[in-house]
């Protein structure tokens, strides 16, 4: 742990991924909740597998037509793929009454075969792939960082003006259909919010662990809480703890930190269930 | 204005539904009125049309042929003046959320924007729970309320959103006798100003409770709810009434 402050000195990278780290804890503390109590993971896994789709197309477009688009980084592909497919998502839910998983199901690979097929056909060899498929919160530069609090900004802001129509949807979406909601629109805001949170966590644990670190985290709050808001709270608290303190802990050790993260967050999931378990008993 | 009092708060005609993709009616030549504050009972066989009925009464689904009319005009605009109670199971336990955000949900409007509710639509919801004596379990979590506190809480709900008619879906549902008796007489104070529409199985809770009862099997039919007995209603299930 020692080492990780002695070289944190001298590398700004190592401050950069905490600070990374707990800006993602904010857009996972506010919309974790909502993913966990409308039961929205798996919609959520499809999104963030269809954002490979984006990343592929980023990563082609930068490196074939460089004088258009190469200013385009494979994590604004994601963004926009899981943007455009939010909508889709959304109203697929609203209108399929059955087989909704095979639906989603298809539309996850379909995301994931363009992205791999564009990679494929794109000259020279591409690490951007990796650090978005397995995280690369060692070395978050301050653009990124910019780009995290950018987002982050944008699902506070959304998520404040939304709330009262969000917890209407997760309680009881009749009743809010009901009082003049317009429910499809609404859930369209949301899995916009999800899209973007989902975007952000990549960066930090990269695809196959974000699912982990957008539901643990908000389950613990929503177990310990007897209110959405403070459920919020609690979220982002387990999320802040769990980006961080692992992170130093593996430090200087073959341990991978995106896996120390998400290892650290079930091992917190399993003790507050077995501890709420035995208080109950 | 006496004219316009003396105006049904239901009036229903030669309504019929189907479903999509079905070839028979869901229901049809369905007529009834609902006047003043009467409370009328919903009875009638599973799968008989009782649950489409509440839809179409709250502008959920649209009929077919007729017409449905709550508060003189097509419910689409006037739902907001019905309170709608569903079983309770409706509401999602694994939500954190306490009372008091169940029974603002009656609040929630088109312009309900922003984090909080205005001081006025919580005092509302304070003085809905105050009428339903549940103004004790306000912060008091969703998921740890009992069947019948829950319908309660519901019903507050309803009165919340300043509702004049009361839909209640089978309200008595999986509580225990003394619950049902409290709930009772909790709709009985407010029957005395609002009319209620409800349904239930319970042929002692309708006739002790109403006048006039629905019998809705693909159409709807008027029964004497002071007569009904367990004899009655078996004729009616095998459709010997005619």
């Amino acid at each position: 742990m020692n080492q990780f402050f002695t070289d944190a000195a001298v590398n700004p990278f190592l401050w950069s991924g905490l600070a990374a780290g707990l800006l993602a804890s904010i857009s996972c503390g506010i919309v974790g909740p909502y993913v966990v109590t409308r039961r929205l993971l798996f919609l959520a896994g499809a999104l963030a597998h269809i954002a490979i789709g984006g990343v592929g197309a980023a990563i082609y477009l930068s490196t074939v037509h460089p004088s258009f688009f190469g200013w385009l980084e494979p994590i604004h592909g994601g963004l926009a793929a899981a943007l455009i497919s939010a909508p889709v998502l959304a109203v697929l839910k609203h209108r399929v009454k059955e087989r909704l998983d095979t639906v989603v199901g298809a539309l996850w690979a379909v995301g994931m075969s363009v992205g791999i097929l564009l990679i494929k056909i794109t000259p020279g060899y591409h690490t951007e792939l990796m650090s978005y498929l397995f995280g690369n919160i060692s070395f978050v530069t301050r653009r990124d960082l910019v780009f995290l609090a950018l987002l982050s900004g944008v699902v506070i802001l959304i998520a404040t003006v939304f709330h009262r129509r969000f917890l209407a949807l997760c309680l009881d979406s009749e009743q809010a259909e009901l009082r003049g909601i317009p429910v499809l629109a609404t859930d369209i805001v949301l899995f916009l919010l999800i899209a973007a949170t989902v975007i952000v966590l990549t960066q930090i644990v990269g695809l196959i662990l974000v699912i982990a670190l957008l539901s643990l985290p908000a389950a613990i709050g929503t177990r310990l809480s007897t209110r959405l808001g403070p459920s919020m709270a609690v979220t982002f608290g387990v999320s802040a703890l769990v980006t961080t303190l692992p992170r130093i802990a593996v430090y200087g050790t073959p341990i991978s930190p995106e896996a120390a993260i998400v290892l650290a967050t079930a091992g917190l999931y399993l003790l507050v269930v077995f501890r709420r378990r035995s208080d109950e008993r | 204005m006496t004219e316009r009092l003396a105006r049904p708060v239901v009036e229903v005609a030669d309504l019929s539904f189907r479903y999509s993709r079905r070839r028979e009616d869901a229901l049809s030549g369905v007529e009834f009125t609902i006047c003043g504050t009467e409370w009328l009972g919903l009875l009638g066989p599973n799968g008989g049309g009782k649950t489409t009925l509440l839809r179409l009464l709250l502008g959920q689904l649209a009929p077919r042929t007729g017409s449905i009319e709550v508060f003189g005009g097509p419910p689409t605009k006037t739902r907001r003046r019905m309170g709608y109670v569903p079983q309770h199971a409706s509401i999602d336990s694994s939500v954190p959320a306490s009372v008091e955000d169940v029974v603002l949900l009656g609040r929630l409007t088109k312009s309900s924007w922003g984090p909080r509710y205005p001081q006025r639509d919580l005092d509302l919801a304070l003085a809905a729970l105050e009428e339903t004596h549940t103004a004790d379990l306000a912060g008091r979590a969703w998921r740890t309320l009992s069947g019948g506190q829950r319908q309660r809480v519901l019903i507050a709900r309803a009165l919340a959103s300043q509702a004049d008619l009361l839909l209640l879906d089978e309200p008595t549902t999986g509580i225990d006798i003394h619950r049902e008796k409290e709930l009772l007489r909790l709709l009985e104070r407010l029957n005395d100003r609002l009319p209620i529409l409800m349904v239930s199985h319970d042929i002692a809770l309708v006739s002790h409770h109403m006048d006039r009862a629905l019998w809705v099997d693909r159409t709807v039919r008027e029964i004497d709810a002071r007569n009904l007995d367990s004899d009655s209603l078996e004729s009616f299930f095998h459709g010997e009434h005619s």
